[in-house]
């Protein structure tokens, strides 16, 4: 029988994505951002987390500058091999344990929608749950293709 | 394990890797006797302590070395030695100490290698000479010192937030303590990074050695070249890159250099050259690894890169070759058709390039058919600490490395007096050159206008040197810098980031990652630029903000300290002046800074011919090296500020002759005397200019204690016989009994003074000049 994988929900705009939890330090407010000029795609800048400087990644909104957005920033620290990063998200929600064996292969909408990123997706009751691969998100991140 | 043994062992570790070396250099250039001498002084302290840590096999193994070395001890007869079963005596040597190392006693000695029958007796003496002195080395666990290097790093970012937030409230209280604080963060910071520093020779000491055994294995004649090996890098840089300077030799050594027979056939001189030389350039360090070899196969690159595909044909036809070079950077790029047990396939160039750029530096390999290949690379002087400029361009700010800069200019401004230079919208006059220019915002294609003409940074990228455009610079600041992550480390215009003060990030720019065109000269019908002339580096300067709100420079050699005053109530006439040093000492305004009464300010005292004069600023910055900062904003021009300042000409001092006191008791005096408002001069003897300088001086100060009978004789007689105005006559003595007041006679003293009754010498010394002369 295979072992669950514990993902982290949160959501990003309309989608819920989900964060393999041995990959996820912490979760926090951004207070402000240095945008990174010729950056690409996806950066949306550097932040200052607990005297660590992090990329600010967003999934959804790569053209959007992170300074000036409306409101308060959640971002959600991830560490890869000593690789950190902050990945922007709209909201956070709560750790669920999905079975690897019923998750599905990303269709190639899914798959271009979020360049690379998606590596399962998981069914829930409101709908599908995308896995991020953080290694792939964190080597190499790309904005979501609108 | 003892603690004397282990450390003996990591000490006969790092000497058996310089001994090999040295036994390479001296069978390459056998009229150099250093090398060998080295080599014996080595093998003779290791075998000394081997008796001394009753390690008897060591000692054997050392002295059976040491008897090979015999032949050549005469003199430049290298020729005589067997330099194979040289170095194969020092691994033997190695091994064992390794053995010693891991197990913690020696092994048994299963073999000895058999020393030649004429040094094997051992009788022979080794004519050393003096062995070297060393200043006191304690050794550090590492671990210890890269704490205290985070703990400075910490310092640092504690200090800046301080200066931060000093910066935005107006807390005088606390420029004091917080310049005190900068002062020894800044110290500390600088220590700690020279306890982290190591010389780049030390990365590839190995190397000869190595280069030697790959041409004895291939049947290469192959020499090493190094240069620049005693330029330092942090040994947090260096440590990760020793395996691929390595690396990139054996490579270039198996792969690249050609056999005598290929070289000679291509008209090329039968042995081959591997050169490694280190350099400092700007913020960065650039290591090269060449050979003149045969240099890349770039078809088979080609064909490589399409096999793998890397490329595709379209993409390929559209590289050039310096392109088709980088490709051998892609990862489990190889094109070597054998594999050999020295430098496997030449596949791990691709690791080479991760960990150089893991240490935040960047690698580049060029090549050129028949001449060989050259892989540089660059990497950070140091991942730590780095003085910078803060920057701002199109309302962001960015910090640029102040080792990156030549100079700064103000392209069209009048700064300081002298500095005038001429901006169009593609280059910049400076020193004679037409440099190329580089707007930063426009670089990063910001839409946001600049705000005025702009600053301009002059950096230096590979000999040529170009002007960075940005809005304005702000300050100084030692930043904490960390590699960028690793979304942005391709892209080459930045070197890293840091956070500032208030807690932002700020990106660090890197200019060696700004490709500009080479600049021109300067034509014979275009003006002249004049810089102003600037201290020279190696000089400090101190920042400071005046009231117009300017940053400005001021050479620290101008400045006699720097204090805080409580601003007075201007004088009758308007002046300013606060007590200080016994005396009343002028403040004046840099640069419309209030000198509202009541307002705490930073003073800068300042010598202006006998006086002293107070040079009040809104606020102290950073004390750097001069040549860069200085440029960055206007050098105070100071005997033009006071002379401009108004300032009624000094009281002239008076004058005081100390004669004939001992050391101890001129040291007492001068200061106090000094502080008092006096001009003191000193001498040894009543020599005719010291009897010249006394008709001039308000008084003569004689120990008469401490001089001899005819010191006495002469001066009084001098005295006795002058006419016109005299010095009045004080004479020093540690007790008043007679034969004081009699010697205090002999010189006509008007006052016998005890010698350690300093005030009352400084009491009569101001009622003299009250009194306008001798005291009644």
């Amino acid at each position: 029988m295979s072992e669950g994988i514990e993902l982290m929900k949160a959501r990003i705009g309309t989608d819920l994505i989900g964060l393999p939890v041995g990959y996820v330090r912490n979760v926090f407010v951004v207070e402000a951002v240095t945008p990174v000029p010729l950056a690409p795609p996806g950066v949306c800048g550097l932040v200052n987390h607990g005297g660590r400087v992090l990329c600010l990644l967003s999934l959804d909104r790569p053209d959007q500058p992170a300074t000036g957005m409306p409101g308060e920033v959640l971002a959600i620290n991830l560490d890869f091999g000593g690789h950190a990063a902050a990945l922007r998200v709209d909201d956070v929600e709560s750790v669920a344990v999905f079975n690897p064996l019923l998750a599905g292969t990303p269709d190639a909408a899914v798959a271009a929608r979020w360049s690379g990123t998606a590596k399962r997706t998981h069914l829930i009751p409101k709908g599908v749950l995308i896995e991020i691969d953080i290694p792939a998100l964190l080597e190499q991140p790309i904005g979501r293709a609108a | 394990m003892d603690d004397l043994i282990r450390d003996f062992v990591v000490e006969t570790l790092e000497s058996l890797d310089s001994v090999d070396a040295d036994l390479v250099r001296a069978e390459q250039g056998p009229n150099d006797p250093t090398a060998l001498v080295h080599v014996r002084r080595v093998l003779h302290t290791i075998k000394g302590t081997c008796g001394f840590l009753a390690l008897p096999g060591l000692e054997t193994l050392v002295h059976e070395a040491e008897s090979l070395l015999m032949p050549g001890a005469e003199g430049p007869g290298m020729a005589s030695l067997d330099v194979s079963r040289l170095l194969a005596a020092f691994d033997h040597i190695r091994a064992h100490v390794q053995h010693l190392q891991e197990t913690g006693v020696e092994p048994i000695l299963t073999g000895i290698v058999a020393a030649p029958p004429t040094g094997s007796d051992g009788s022979k003496a080794l004519d050393l000479p003096p062995a070297q002195s060393y200043g006191q080395v304690v050794r550090v666990a590492s671990g210890r010192l890269d704490q205290l290097r985070r703990d400075a790093f910490e310092l640092i970012l504690v200090r800046n937030q301080l200066a931060d937030i000093a910066r935005s409230v107006d807390m005088p209280a606390l420029r004091a303590p917080l310049q005190r604080l900068s002062k020894l963060a800044g110290e500390l910071q600088d220590n700690v990074a020279q306890a982290s520093m190591q010389r780049i020779g030390d990365a590839w000491v190995t190397v000869p050695r190595l280069v030697r055994d790959i041409g004895e294995t291939l049947g290469k004649d192959i020499k090493v070249e190094t240069s620049g090996g005693e330029t330092e890098i942090d040994r947090h840089v260096l440590d990760p890159v020793r395996e691929a300077i390595v690396h990139l030799v054996r490579n270039g050594a198996v792969h690249g250099i050609e056999t005598a027979a290929e070289r000679v056939a291509h008209g090329k001189s039968a042995g081959g050259l591997m050169r490694l030389s280190a350099w400092r350039e700007g913020g960065s360090i650039r290591i090269m690894v060449s050979d003149d070899g045969r240099g890349l196969d770039l078809e088979g690159i080609r064909r490589q890169a399409l096999q793998l595909g890397l490329v595709g044909s379209e993409g390929l036809a559209r590289l050039d070759d310096d392109a088709v070079v980088r490709l051998i950077l892609e990862p489990g790029f190889s094109t070597a058709s054998t594999v050999t047990e020295l430098a496997g396939r030449g596949v791990g160039l691709d690791v080479v390039r991760t960990v150089i750029e893991q240490a935040g530096g960047r690698i580049d390999v060029r090549s050129a058919a028949g001449c060989g290949v050259t892989v540089e690379m660059r990497l950070p002087l140091a991942a730590s600490v780095v003085q910078a400029l803060i920057v701002s361009s199109a309302g962001q700010r960015f910090a640029i490395p102040q080792l990156a800069l030549v100079e700064i200019l103000r392209p069209g401004s009048r700064g300081g007096g002298d500095i005038v230079a001429s901006i169009d919208q593609n280059s910049v006059l400076s020193r004679g050159l037409k440099v190329p220019l580089v707007n930063l915002a426009a670089h990063f294609g910001s839409t946001r206008p600049g705000n005025g003409p702009g600053v301009v940074l002059v950096c230096e990228n590979r000999g040529a040197r170009f002007g960075l455009v940005v809005d304005a610079v702000e300050r100084t600041e030692h930043l904490v810098v960390t590699t960028l992550p690793l979304n942005l480390q391709s892209l080459p215009c930045y070197a890293g980031a840091a956070l500032l003060g208030d807690g932002s990030p700020v990106l660090l720019l890197e200019p060696a990652g700004f490709s500009v065109a080479k600049p021109a000269q300067l034509g014979a019908t275009e003006p002249t630029v004049e810089i102003a002339a600037t201290p020279g580096h190696g000089a400090k300067v101190l920042a400071y903000r005046s009231g117009d709100q300017q940053m400005r420079m001021v050479a620290l050699s101008d400045i006699a300290r720097i204090e805080v005053f409580d601003m007075p109530e201007r004088a009758a006439h308007g002046a300013t002046a606060v007590r200080y040093r016994d005396g009343d000492m002028p403040i004046i305004a840099s640069h419309a800074t209030e000198l509202t009464p009541g307002r705490r300010l930073p003073v800068l005292v300042v010598e202006n011919g006998e006086r002293l004069v107070g040079v009040a600023v809104e606020e102290i910055g950073a004390i750097s090296d001069a040549g860069v900062s200085d440029a960055a904003n206007e050098m105070l021009d100071i005997e033009r500020l006071i002379a401009g300042a108004g300032l009624e000409a000094p009281v002239a001092r008076h004058n005081v002759v100390l004669l004939g006191l001992s050391d101890f008791t001129r040291e007492l005096l001068m200061p106090l005397l000094e502080n008092a408002g006096f001009s003191v001069e000193t001498s040894d003897q009543p020599d005719m200019p010291t009897l010249a300088k006394t008709a001039r001086a308000l008084a003569v100060v004689v120990d008469v204690d401490a001089v001899d009978a005819a010191f006495i004789n002469v001066l009084g007689a001098h005295l006795s016989g002058s006419s016109g105005s005299q010095p009045a006559v004080l004479a020093l003595a540690s007790r008043r009994d007679a034969s004081a007041l009699e010697r205090a006679k002999q010189i006509s003293a008007c006052e016998l003074v005890g010698t350690f009754d300093r005030q009352r010498l400084v009491n009569i010394l101001k009622a003299l000049v009250q009194a306008g002369g001798i005291a009644a």
